[in-house]
C-alpha cells in the first residue's frame, strides 16, 4: 500500500495535472465569461498550466531552457496581468459594471 | 514521491476549482492564491527551484495582491453575472471532459519517447539550479534578458498612464504658471485713507 505512495514520479504526471488544470482554466474563462476579473484570473491558471509543463518537460530533458522560458512566461504574465487590471479600473469607473456584454463602446 | 505529488496536485485542482465556481470573487483570489503555493511545492519537488519560488514571489507577491486591491475598488455581484451562462453550463463540462478524455488516449497510445528519464522518474538536475539557470539566462538569453525588462517597464508606465485620474475642481501647483507671474502685473501699491481702509 505504502509501496504505491514512494513510486517515482514521471513527466507523464506532470502532463496530467498540467493538462487538468489547463481545462479548468479554460471552464472557467467560459463560465464567468461575462464577468472580466474572473476570466483574468482563470487566464493566470491556464498560463500556470503551461509553466508547470515547460518545467516538467524541462526537468525531463535535463535542459534548463524550458525553465527560462517559464520565466519569460511569468514576465508577461505579470504585464498582461497588471495592464488588464488598469484596463478593468477604468472601465468600471466609467460603466460601473465588469459585463462583457457593456463593452461595446468601439461599435459607435 | 508520488504521494507528496498526489497531495500537492489535489490541492492545486481544488485551488483551481476554487477560483472557477466560489461565489465571492475575494475567495476566488484567496484559492488563486493556495493553487499558486502548490504549484510551487510541485516545481521545487523536481528541482526547479528558482522557477518555484519565483511563481510564489510574483504570483502571491504581486499579481494575487494587485488582484485583491481591484476586486476591494470594483462592486460587483458575480452571481448575477453568472446567471446569464448558467444554461450553458453542462455544455461547458461536457467539453472540457471530452478534452480532458482526449488528451488522456492521446497519452495511452502515444507515450512521450523523450530522453532516458521519460516514462521513469523525473529525476532533479545535480548541483545549483540557480546557477544552472543563471548561466544560460546571462549568456545565450541576455537581449531576451532586457527584452523582458523593457516589457514590464513599458506595462508599468501603461498601468500608471491608464489610472491617473485628472480630476477637475482640485486646486493644484502649476510651477510654469508661478514663475511666469511678474510683481508689476499681481501687486498693487495701495494707499488708503487712515480710518477708511482698501475697497
Amino acid at each position: 500500500m505504502l509501496d504505491v505512495l514512494l513510486q517515482p514520479v514521471g513527466i507523464v504526471h506532470y502532463f496530467l495535472l498540467s493538462t487538468l488544470l489547463f481545462v479548468i482554466g479554460a471552464m472557467g474563462i467560459f463560465l464567468n465569461r461575462r464577468h472580466v476579473l474572473s476570466m483574468l484570473m482563470a487566464l493566470e491558471l491556464i498560463l500556470l498550466a503551461v509553466n508547470i509543463n515547460f518545467v516538467a518537460f524541462s526537468v525531463a530533458h535535463g535542459n534548463v531552457e524550458g525553465q527560462i522560458f517559464s520565466f519569460f512566461i511569468l514576465t508577461v504574465a505579470a504585464a498582461e496581468a497588471a495592464i488588464g487590471l488598469a484596463i478593468l479600473v477604468i472601465f468600471f469607473r466609467r460603466h460601473h459594471t465588469v459585463d462583457v456584454a457593456a463593452m461595446d463602446t468601439l461599435k459607435g | 514521491m508520488l504521494g507528496l505529488f498526489s497531495f500537492f496536485s489535489f490541492f492545486l485542482l481544488l485551488g483551481a476549482l476554487g477560483v472557477v465556481f466560489s461565489r465571492h470573487t475575494v475567495h476566488a483570489v484567496l484559492s488563486l492564491i493556495f493553487a499558486f503555493f502548490n504549484a510551487a511545492a510541485l516545481l521545487i519537488m523536481i528541482g526547479a527551484e528558482f522557477v518555484g519560488f519565483m511563481l510564489i514571489v510574483v504570483y502571491v507577491g504581486a499579481v494575487a495582491v494587485l488582484f485583491l486591491f481591484v476586486v476591494m475598488m470594483l462592486d460587483v455581484d458575480r452571481d448575477a453575472l453568472r446567471a446569464a451562462v448558467a444554461p450553458h453550463k453542462k455544455w461547458v463540462i461536457f467539453f472540457a471532459a471530452v478534452f480532458v478524455i482526449e488528451i488522456l488516449a492521446l497519452v495511452a497510445y502515444h507515450p512521450p519517447q523523450l530522453g532516458a528519464g521519460a516514462m521513469g522518474a523525473l529525476v532533479p538536475a545535480q548541483g545549483d539550479n540557480v546557477r544552472a539557470l543563471g548561466m544560460v539566462l546571462y549568456t545565450t538569453y541576455a537581449p531576451l534578458f532586457y527584452a523582458a525588462g523593457m516589457i514590464l517597464l513599458l506595462a508599468m508606465i501603461g498601468a500608471i498612464v491608464l489610472t491617473l485620474r485628472q480630476r477637475s475642481g482640485v486646486r493644484r501647483q502649476v510651477i510654469a504658471q508661478q514663475n511666469a507671474r511678474r510683481a508689476e502685473d499681481t501687486v498693487t501699491l495701495a494707499k488708503p485713507p487712515s480710518g477708511e481702509g482698501v475697497l
